[in-house]
């Protein structure tokens, strides 16, 4: 939903360092990421800070999940990749190594997956920097008639 | 050859037998043993009234209580590294030393930890113990640590309870939950341990961050 990136983000881990050097907040162990209705569960999320509060997290994990209410309906978003990094300023998160996103139905697997929250929209690009192949396979779900038709205003 | 030729006497018949025994080996035997029994008698006698003028005065109980044997107002304390800098300051309003475990008490202690690529640490709370070889400190009530981020930035505001500080080794330690403010975050955690040298502070247990997000 549009108003997540409003809402404080919270975060529950096993445990947490504050490293000063480079300025995060390091969470490890079964870490939970909350933010409105977006939620992130990962291995590691290193968070870092600037004077307006959270600035960006990057998540780790066996995949890390990632789950989002869509704006005014009852659907989600569902993703998944090695990396995660989430940009709280823009709303945009890059889901890097074997990323999957499935958006109400329609899916979308590629090396490396950019879904904008804001604007509820995603792209694949190639992998350069990933091991798959860079291939990229997309699944769009057929409407129905009637969400067709439901949808024109 | 007759068995006892020790003894001269004849063994007398069955009509003296007593009468034979005391002026028989008996006789003989006073003549040794009776000195003997007198000079015991004596070292006995002496002994016993030597412990008894030694023994000490009756006293109270021997083990020590807690009692304190000074206190000192307004204590501050500085101790220096190697290179003459000052390292870590320990004020208290007032610290009380106790004879029996050589530990101390402090009514309000302040502990301040500086020095060159050091965090600055501040640490504050209503009381506090410095161990016998005072290579610990624990704070105890309304806890409260800052500490200085090493770039620009807000400093790290911790709360709790309890807190054991080992000075001489850059360590701040607790069991105890601890709240940490650090900048627009919130994080709480079960226990924390926080190194100088490594310059990271850490929460374990479940730990939660909350953090705003103005926009």
């Amino acid at each position: 939903e549009q108003a997540d990136r409003t809402r404080p983000v919270q975060i529950e881990a096993d445990s947490v360092r504050l490293d000063d050097l480079n300025k995060t907040a390091v969470y490890e162990g079964n870490v939970m990421f909350t933010q409105g209705t977006l939620t992130i569960t990962a291995d590691r999320v290193d968070v870092r800070q600037d004077d307006k509060g959270l600035a960006s997290g990057e998540a780790t994990g066996q995949p890390v999940f990632m789950r989002q209410k869509m704006e005014g309906r009852d659907e989600y978003m569902e993703a998944h990749g090695k990396r995660a990094l989430y940009d709280a300023r823009t709303g945009i998160v890059k889901l890097i190594g074997n990323a999957y996103i499935n958006q109400a139905g329609d899916e979308l697997r590629g090396g490396v997956i950019v879904y904008d929250m804001r604007t509820e929209r995603y792209q694949a690009q190639g992998a350069a920097d990933d091991s798959s192949k860079g291939r990229i396979r997309a699944i769009i779900r057929p409407r129905t008639t009637q969400e067709t038709g439901a949808a024109k205003p | 050859m007759r068995a006892d030729h020790a003894c001269p006497g004849h063994l007398g018949g069955a009509t003296g037998p007593l009468r034979s025994m005391t002026d028989g080996p008996f006789q003989q035997a006073s003549h040794f043993w009776l000195p003997l029994v007198i000079v015991g008698g004596l070292v006995v006698l002496t002994t016993w009234l030597g412990q008894l003028a030694e023994q000490p005065l009756p006293q109270a109980p021997t083990v020590l209580r807690h009692d304190p044997d000074y206190f000192v107002e307004n204590f501050n304390a500085t101790a220096y590294d190697v290179s003459g800098q000052p390292r870590y300051h320990l004020t208290a309003v007032r610290l009380t030393h106790y004879m029996d475990d050589d530990t101390a008490d402090l009514i309000a202690p302040r502990f301040v930890r500086e020095g060159a690529g050091v965090a600055r640490v501040v640490v504050r709370s209503l009381r506090g113990v410095v161990s016998a070889n005072g290579d610990t400190v624990d704070f105890i009530g309304d806890v409260r640590m800052l500490r200085e981020r090493l770039q620009d930035g807000p400093p790290i505001d911790l709360t709790t309870d309890y807190l054991r500080a080992y000075p001489d080794r850059d360590l701040v330690v607790t069991n105890k939950p601890v709240l940490i403010k650090d900048g627009g975050g919130q994080l709480r955690g079960a226990a924390m341990q926080a190194d100088g040298k490594q310059k990271t502070l850490e929460l374990s247990g479940r730990v939660k961050g909350i953090y705003e997000t103005r926009h």
